[in-house]
């Protein structure tokens, strides 16, 4: 709870004291033929309480947060909460997509190049996943947006170059989720190749670190075989970081990603908070600050529950 | 027929520094119920031989050369160039295994009852309950307190003690041939020393299993063992029945570690004997006898340029220096 504060009081005391209000945005914006007099500027001011210290409203915001009310936005003239309930959607579908399919290839990876650790054809897949790790999701992004959708433009393997739904689709439901995992399949993509060099290695490094202990010793002198050793004895021990990870994770699938968002133009989180700041949308800023950092703390609570499942060294009440 | 015998065993580990010959030529044999100490000071190579039965010398160690042959009903197979699939069916199915670190050497994820059942399903087709039973039955032999309740218990739950009783009851739940204990209670207090020994020969007895012990202690060897194998800078040095290495020992090296032992009830105005020096290196042998260095009783040039041979100097007693027999050495007892 008190990081909860903290954590609200620094964010709304830096997005207050950027450059510009959510007015200079908007004026900036509109005809200067049309501009609005100065009495009227002090009016919107005191409508929205930018007239008011930051700290000051600051408690305003806690109090009305207290009481279940996000506010409301500033740029965008509807409650933040249903700005968010809007684009929640869409992110959760994209990175909880993105991270499911990171962690089912990222772990058998992880475990082949630890049972072929030496050999050519796991330096071979190492060195694969290091260039793509390596390989910015931004220009991973362009050049499979020029590749799917220019080049095979007119094909079969034709995808959407962004947004989430195409004109033209059938009415059933079924042709509406088609159509909406077309439109996923680059973003997913793109969100996914980078943490899986990442993860995977992960995985290998934690195995190399395990299969050092004499536990594993004493399983090969009972007569396990190699891949029993990896396999069931060492990958159990390896779940305790990934727990970690795991958890550490979870505040990611709702944030989204900025960039990814933004270059295919997915209608989620990410892409509301990059443009909550730019229109300095207080509101909307600090509701979404409010709901990754409970997410962050709920992740590692998460992790904490999960570790008494796979360390029994690790208990509740302790 | 031995149950187990080691030719010009070899094992060496390629470092970038070079190559260092742990183990340099052991030869070895343990006769069907029968334990056989193999004793020496740290770096000797005698947990490297130990780790060599069962192929469990990690990388950069390599078996360069030698046999290791298992009677095997008539005849015997060569562990060293046995398939990894026999091999397996060697590891805790004939040949069990005890190691120097209860505190680390169990798994620590999953419970005692799985880890000791895990030995039985690996060799024997047999039920879960059964192989809970063969758990059960085990760690009443080892003489755990509350055995069922163990069972269900994790590693972190049990002392060093008790965990090396786990450790015993997991190395002989396949009622294997041979164990191999390597150092098993030098992590224990003296107390629980005591009693995993006991415990040992008490398993032995009644399981006719025989034992290959691997210690630096002269004391456990007294107590435990039937032969004694002295192993210097990866060498055997001496070899024979207890009480006869006790009573005459040969070699000077022997001869300085019986002398070093404290001895009860004597005076502490008296230091303690040591032998002058240290273990050589692997990487580092000396030349000739690898002990010439260190014995009071070499003699130039000869011990410093001719390598000595292990020969049998009485029935049964081997010693590998050039004058075994001839030396005048005080006797202790």
């Amino acid at each position: 709870m008190l990081t909860l504060f903290v954590i609200t009081w620094i964010v709304y005391g830096l997005t207050r004291n950027m450059p510009g209000t959510p007015l200079t945005v908007t004026l900036g914006e509109t005809d200067p033929s049309r501009k609005l007099n100065p009495a009227d500027i002090e009016r919107m001011k005191k409508a929205y309480g930018l007239d008011k210290p930051w700290y000051e409203a600051y408690c305003i915001w806690l109090g009305n947060v207290v009481q279940g009310d996000l506010g409301r936005s500033i740029s965008r003239k509807q409650p933040v909460a249903t700005l968010i309930g809007e684009r929640i959607g869409p992110t959760l579908a994209l990175s909880g997509a993105a991270l499911l399919l990171t962690w089912t290839l990222a772990i058998p990876l992880g475990l082949y190049a630890s049972a072929r650790s030496g050999s050519p054809d796991e330096r071979a897949v190492g060195l694969l996943l290091f260039v793509l790790y390596s390989f910015p999701t931004f220009v991973a992004a362009l050049f499979l947006q020029i590749i799917f959708a220019v080049w095979l433009r007119g094909t079969a393997w034709e995808l959407p170059l962004f947004g989430m739904s195409g004109d033209g689709v059938g009415t059933g439901w079924w042709h509406r989720v088609a159509d909406i995992a077309r439109h996923a399949i680059l973003p997913i993509t793109v969100q996914t190749y980078g943490g899986l060099a990442w993860y995977s290695r992960f995985i290998h490094s934690t195995m190399e670190e395990v299969v050092r202990q004499d536990y594993i010793r004493t399983a090969r002198a009972k007569g396990a075989g190699e891949y029993r050793v990896l396999f069931h004895h060492a990958f159990r021990n390896t779940l305790i970081p990934l727990v970690t990870l795991l958890g550490l994770s979870l505040p990611g699938l709702l944030s989204g990603s900025v960039i990814v968002e933004q270059i295919f133009t997915w209608p989620g989180m990410g892409r509301l908070f990059f443009e909550s700041i730019r229109e300095r949308d207080y509101p909307t800023i600090m509701g979404l600050t409010l709901l990754f950092s409970v997410l962050t703390l709920a992740g590692q609570l998460l992790a904490d529950l999960l570790y008494c499942m796979v360390d029994p060294r690790v208990s509740v009440d302790s | 027929m031995p149950l187990l015998e080691i030719k010009n065993l070899v094992t060496a580990f390629h470092t970038p520094a070079g190559r260092v010959p742990a183990v340099d030529g052991v030869s070895l044999s343990i006769n069907r119920g029968t334990t056989l100490g193999l004793v020496g000071e740290s770096g000797c190579g005698k947990s490297v031989t130990a780790l060599s039965i069962l192929r469990l010398v990690s990388a950069p160690g390599v078996i360069e050369s030698g046999e290791i042959l298992l009677e095997n009903g008539g005849s015997t197979q060569n562990l060293v160039t046995l398939g990894e699939r026999e091999l397996c069916r060697v590891r805790g199915g004939r040949i069990g295994m005890i190691f120097q670190e209860p505190m680390t050497s169990l798994n620590p994820v999953f419970t005692l009852g799985d880890q000791i059942a895990e030995a039985v399903h690996l060799h024997e087709k047999v039920s879960r309950a059964e192989a809970r039973l063969r758990s059960l039955e085990m760690l009443k032999l080892v003489r755990m307190a509350d055995p069922e309740q163990r069972l269900h218990e994790y590693p972190h739950q049990l002392s060093g003690g008790m965990r090396q009783r786990v450790m015993i009851a997991m190395a002989l739940v396949c009622r294997p041939d041979l164990v191999i204990a390597d150092e098993p209670t030098t992590a224990l207090d003296v107390t629980i020393q005591a009693q995993i020994l006991d415990l040992l020969s008490a398993v032995r007895k009644r399981l006719s299993t025989a034992i290959l012990l691997i210690t630096h202690d002269l004391g456990v060897v007294a107590e435990t063992c039937d032969e004694v194998a002295v192993m210097y800078a990866g060498k055997i040095v001496e070899r024979a029945p207890t009480a006869e290495l006790f009573s005459r020992p040969l070699h000077p090296y022997t001869i300085g570690l019986i002398a070093a032992r404290p001895t009860p009830g004597a005076s502490r105005s008296v230091p303690l004997r040591t032998i002058p020096g240290m273990v050589p290196l692997p990487n580092n042998f000396p030349s000739g006898c690898r002990f010439h260095p260190r014995c009071a009783y070499a003699q130039f040039p000869r011990c410093q340029t001719e390598p000595a041979e292990l020969r049998e100097v009485t029935p049964g007693h081997f010693v590998r220096c050039h004058f075994a027999g001839e030396l005048d050495v005080p006797q202790n007892h």
